[in-house]
């Protein structure tokens, strides 16, 4: 079954075209790596299809929903139903502990949840600690836990790893792998880096 | 996490501009609150013991001096007059009662005011222990002046506390009156010979005419230097008296409250005031300093909104990503919106919370200072939620453009720059 689609999508910024998708879907559970350097658009591709943009041309479709017959608060209900995300600076709000942060996702946060992803993301013990003191590995497993925590239908994830050397790359990777396996999740990754390559199924590579 | 709990954790994590703002508030409601306080205290004050007089008779002068002397006893007299040509007016056609007043002396600051028990039963004032005076040098303390029943005293000379003693001749306390929240609480009331008769005043048998007085007596305590020569003779104390101080008047009608006034001061030595005339010239003049605190209350409260504004607005640059995160994690702009108006509110509860505390204890330790005004109680009314609703209202308004701005931006550009 197809979770996300887009369809003849063209967007540009300060003139100049920077994304032409003709055709792009994700099944549900499925794995897509978008692949390409800096400013080929890969960000601008997860807001397109996180609702936090809205395509110039073209569209993009939820289990069959288009985003361009929605209203703005509608397409913010659907993100926060179906979309979970990590982003490239993680954006944990410093002040909050680790553990609002994580509910933050959630209307109704379900605690036990919260409690079995972070154990299982390794930061239980610091479910208490200000996002401002948890060491970079810290905050990035806390920003996934976060991602996950609505339960959602897709997880995206903007450069996961741009920052990290071969082995923690590795290990985010399959973090997030393994995250959104267990919770049924399809996961899109924008990455610039080639490491993660083999983990992932479907690539789609951005030219610049 | 509710939305409320959110708004409150971001105050937190900038506590200084939090705390300057909540502190600016709270000084603007306070000095609000203590005006109003105040304001309302002295109109009730001057409702209270003006209540029931008419018309004010005594010497002529300044007739707020004759008002404020005779009824609220906050002046000296204008002098005094002769009780013959007082009495004239005490029968008049129009006038239903008249209470004569004969001052001049005090104990420790509290007037001793010879008058008759009408006095008493004017502002509704019964003895609590003992009973109203009999005999001359007989008195009735006010709940107020912390004498007690047969305590004897000297009256000191004038009107302030430091005048000299009567030390000759002692007044007994024959009775302590209950509180009744006037005027009459900080008096002392005797007969009006037992005051005259310390000051040498001639007293003449009922109803004898006194034809050959003086045309103005003046009042002998207005200048507490003068040389004192007092010539008693207590021995057989005489009803009528040669002089009082002024004659509290309540008349048969409104109409007379204008013709009867007009008359005295025209056809006689005596001057007639209207109290409530004086006193809303009075208020005229006290209603501008009045107003003047009011107008530093608003900007004051003025100066909290702006800080209010300044502290949520400048805040929003630093935050901005903060604001975009939740804006990708599905909050809508409405909810963005309602969480900074939020902020503001919450800024402005915990001011506006802090100055009626300070207000309240502000008004608490100040009034005792004060005690002519008579406000040691507090007075809620009205006035305490529109001031509420006021300041409210202006929190709200500096948080609004803040909290536009926030809702209206662009979370997907904001992401990206930070």
């Amino acid at each position: 079954m197809t979770a996300l689609e887009l369809t003849d999508i063209r967007h540009s910024a300060g003139g100049r075209e920077i994304l032409r998708i003709p055709a792009l879907s994700v099944a549900a559970g499925g794995r897509l790596l978008l692949l390409g350097p800096s400013g080929c658009g890969k960000t601008t591709l997860l807001n397109l299809m996180a609702g936090l943009l809205r395509a110039e041309q073209g569209h993009v479709s939820l289990n069959g929903q288009a985003y361009d017959t929605l209203s703005g608060r509608a397409l913010d209900a659907l993100r926060r139903k179906y979309f979970g995300i990590v982003f490239q600076k993680l954006h944990l709000i410093g002040h909050l502990s680790v553990e609002q942060n994580i509910c933050l996702a959630a209307d109704h946060p379900d605690k036990t949840y919260m409690h079995s992803l972070t154990d299982r993301l390794g930061i239980a013990d610091k479910r208490r600690s200000a996002a401002r003191n948890l060491s970079h590995g810290e905050a990035q497993r806390a920003a996934i836990a976060r991602a996950l925590m609505n339960r959602p239908a897709i997880v995206l994830a903007d450069e996961p790893t741009s920052a990290l050397d071969d082995a923690q790359a590795d290990n985010v990777s399959r973090l997030l792998l393994d995250e959104t396996q267990t919770a049924g999740a399809a996961l899109i990754v924008a990455t610039h880096d080639a490491r993660i390559k083999p983990l992932f199924d479907t690539v789609l590579e951005l030219a610049p | 996490m509710s939305d409320l709990s959110l708004a409150l954790h971001a105050l937190l994590s900038r506590k200084i501009v939090s705390l300057l703002s909540v502190l600016l508030t709270a000084f603007g409601v306070m000095m609000a609150l203590v005006v109003l306080q105040f304001a309302a205290a002295a109109q009730q004050r001057i409702d209270r013991d003006g209540k029931g007089v008419d018309i004010v008779i005594g010497a002529k002068g300044s007739p707020l001096q004759l008002v404020l002397s005779a009824l609220y006893h906050a002046d000296i007299p204008t002098g005094n007059i002769p009780y013959t040509e007082a009495e004239k007016w005490m029968h008049h056609p129009q006038v239903k009662q008249a209470i004569p007043l004969a001052l001049g002396d005090n104990w420790k600051g509290f007037r001793i005011v010879g008058t008759t028990a009408d006095y008493a039963a004017h502002y509704g004032a019964k003895p609590a222990q003992g009973q109203l005076w009999e005999a001359e040098f007989e008195a009735v303390a006010g709940a107020g002046t912390g004498l007690a029943l047969g305590q004897t005293f000297s009256g000191a000379h004038g009107l302030g506390a430091d005048g000299h003693s009567h030390d000759h001749q002692l007044y007994k306390v024959v009775g302590v009156l209950g509180p009744t929240g006037s005027v009459i609480d900080r008096l002392i009331l005797t007969s009006v010979n037992s005051v005259l008769a310390l000051h040498g005043q001639e007293t003449t048998p009922a109803h004898e005419e006194h034809g050959d007085h003086d045309d103005h007596h003046h009042h002998h305590h207005d200048d507490d230097d003068h040389d004192h020569e007092h010539h008693h003779d207590h021995s057989e104390p005489a009803k009528q008296p040669a002089e009082i101080t002024a004659l509290l008047v309540k008349t048969r009608s409104p109409l007379a409250n204008i013709n009867l006034p007009r008359s005295i001061n025209r056809d006689s030595m005596l001057q007639a005031a209207n109290p409530a005339l004086e006193m809303t010239r009075l208020s005229a003049v006290f209603g501008l300093g009045t107003r003047s605190m009011g107008y530093i209350s608003a900007f004051l409260i003025g100066m909290a909104a702006l800080s209010i504004f300044a502290g949520i607005a400048g805040s929003l640059d630093s935050r901005s990503g903060d604001l975009a995160v939740l804006r990708a994690l599905g909050y809508g702009r409405h909810r963005l919106f309602g969480l900074l108006l939020m902020e503001g509110l919450a800024l402005t509860a915990g001011g506006l919370a802090l100055g009626f505390v300070m207000g309240v204890a502000g008004f608490v330790l100040l009034a005792p200072a004060i005690p002519a005004l008579g406000a040691q109680a507090l007075q809620p009314d009205i006035h305490w939620l529109w001031l509420a609703l006021t300041v409210l209202v202006a929190g709200l308004a500096a948080s609004l453009l803040p909290a536009l701005r926030a809702a209206r931006a662009d979370p997907a550009q904001l992401l990206s720059q930070r």
